[in-house]
């Protein structure tokens, strides 16, 4: 049995095929509307030999095949906790991260729009600000190490990066580890933080950080939020993004 | 007679229809929406497709969407054997092709041969038919090109 392991939208999983065959560089052609609707593909692509492959839509495949599993244990869990739903809010998952010292941060994956590798290389600058080229823009990066006061490697090769977009801003965010995704669900929390945290908890049996978004981007790229005041004014106190985190 | 009140896509409009057959019937699509038609080509499936979805085709480097008309109009699966023949239409500028038993020829029918679809006429194949056209001796039933590869 061979195993194609992917990695979509920070979560990775794997693929039964028959066989590889082999990686080509390809030319994406569009589908007609009857394909779009099925929800799987992205598109299609002639080979060299004329005939007409598929290209499979990750996300699409990720989200249709995890989403049973997720709903599995949103099921079991509501029926044990049903006295306490109070919250209607879905359960948040969780990416974790170390950023060296044995620190580990928990960031919401609803407000990670990819992970990436970036070489450090490839790392320019813009006054004092670090910056990276992506995709056609320049995108700000913000060390979670520095910003979090703790003591990251610095001799890294390859930087493991988590991409934030909003209002088609982008940010980096560096990380020195990408450890795991976990239901941000905590039996213990804690308000003792830190500078630049919303508090702690017990994720995954570890104590982690819970990382004030908000304020590592603001790190990065100070006029993240200025475009748009709304934005700005309905998550301007802290406890907006921890208490979806930690209802329990 | 033409109704005054039929639109311009009304059935029983004088014209050029592109024939073919399909399991023994006579049917016709109007000619201007016939971009090509070409022999049986490879295909390539589509898993989860709808039924119809006969799969995809390489014409000349664009991949074109081909539809079985057997299955979109309830009729029994082409013989073992038999390849179809592949008519390339397009519609609304994108190019999707149809899968039909044998090409035949371009017929200029008339608005007053027309008829609404015949009673006999069911299942699927009664949304996709707009009427016949009483040639000598046979019906060519036009066919709602729009409607048939819309699976």
């Amino acid at each position: 049995m061979v195993i194609a392991v992917l990695r979509s939208e920070g979560r990775r999983f794997g693929l039964v095929v028959d066989r590889v065959i082999n990686t080509e560089e390809i030319v994406v052609k569009a589908v007609g509307g009857q394909m779009k609707a099925i929800g799987l593909y992205s598109g299609a692509t002639v080979l060299g030999d004329g005939t007409v492959a598929l290209i499979l839509d990750v996300q699409a495949l990720a989200r249709r095949a995890l989403r049973a599993e997720t709903n599995e244990r949103q099921d079991s869990q509501k029926a044990a906790a049903h006295a306490a739903a109070a919250s209607e809010t879905e359960r948040q998952r969780m990416l974790l991260a170390a950023i060296g010292g044995g620190r580990r941060v928990a960031i919401p994956l609803d407000t990670v729009t990819r992970l990436e590798q970036v070489r450090t290389e490839s790392v320019e600058k813009v006054g004092n600000r670090e910056v990276v080229q992506y995709r056609g823009a320049i995108l700000p990066i913000v060390r979670l190490d520095r910003h979090l006061g703790a003591y990251g490697e610095t001799d890294r090769e390859v930087l493991e990066v988590i991409v934030y977009a909003d209002h088609g801003r982008s940010v980096a965010i560096v990380v020195e580890e990408i450890l795991d995704i976990v239901d941000g669900e905590a039996a213990v929390r804690s308000d003792i933080d830190d500078l630049g945290l919303l508090g702690s908890a017990v994720l995954g049996d570890k104590v982690t950080e819970l990382l004030d978004v908000r304020a590592a981007i603001l790190a990065a790229d100070p006029q993240f939020y200025s475009g748009h005041p709304t934005a700005l004014h309905s998550s301007s106190t802290p406890t907006g993004v921890s208490d979806s985190l930690l209802e329990v | 007679m033409t109704a005054p009140s039929l639109t311009s896509t009304a059935p029983a409009t004088s014209g050029q229809l592109a024939t073919f057959r399909l399991d023994g019937d006579l049917y016709g699509i109007e000619v201007e929406h016939v971009q090509e038609v070409l022999r049986s080509q490879q295909l390539t499936r589509v898993p989860l497709a709808p039924t119809a979805v006969a799969g995809l085709i390489n014409l000349r480097g664009q991949v074109v969407t081909a539809i079985e008309l057997r299955e979109r109009l309830g009729r029994p699966p082409r013989p073992e054997g038999t390849d179809p023949v592949v008519i390339v239409v397009r519609l609304h500028g994108e190019a999707v092709s149809m899968l039909v038993d044998s090409i035949a020829d371009v017929v200029d029918v008339q608005a007053g041969d027309f008829e609404a679809p015949p009673d006999t006429l069911e299942g699927p194949a009664r949304e996709l038919i707009r009427g016949a056209y009483k040639l000598h001796g046979q019906l060519l039933l036009a066919l709602d090109v729009q409607k048939a590869v819309s699976a």
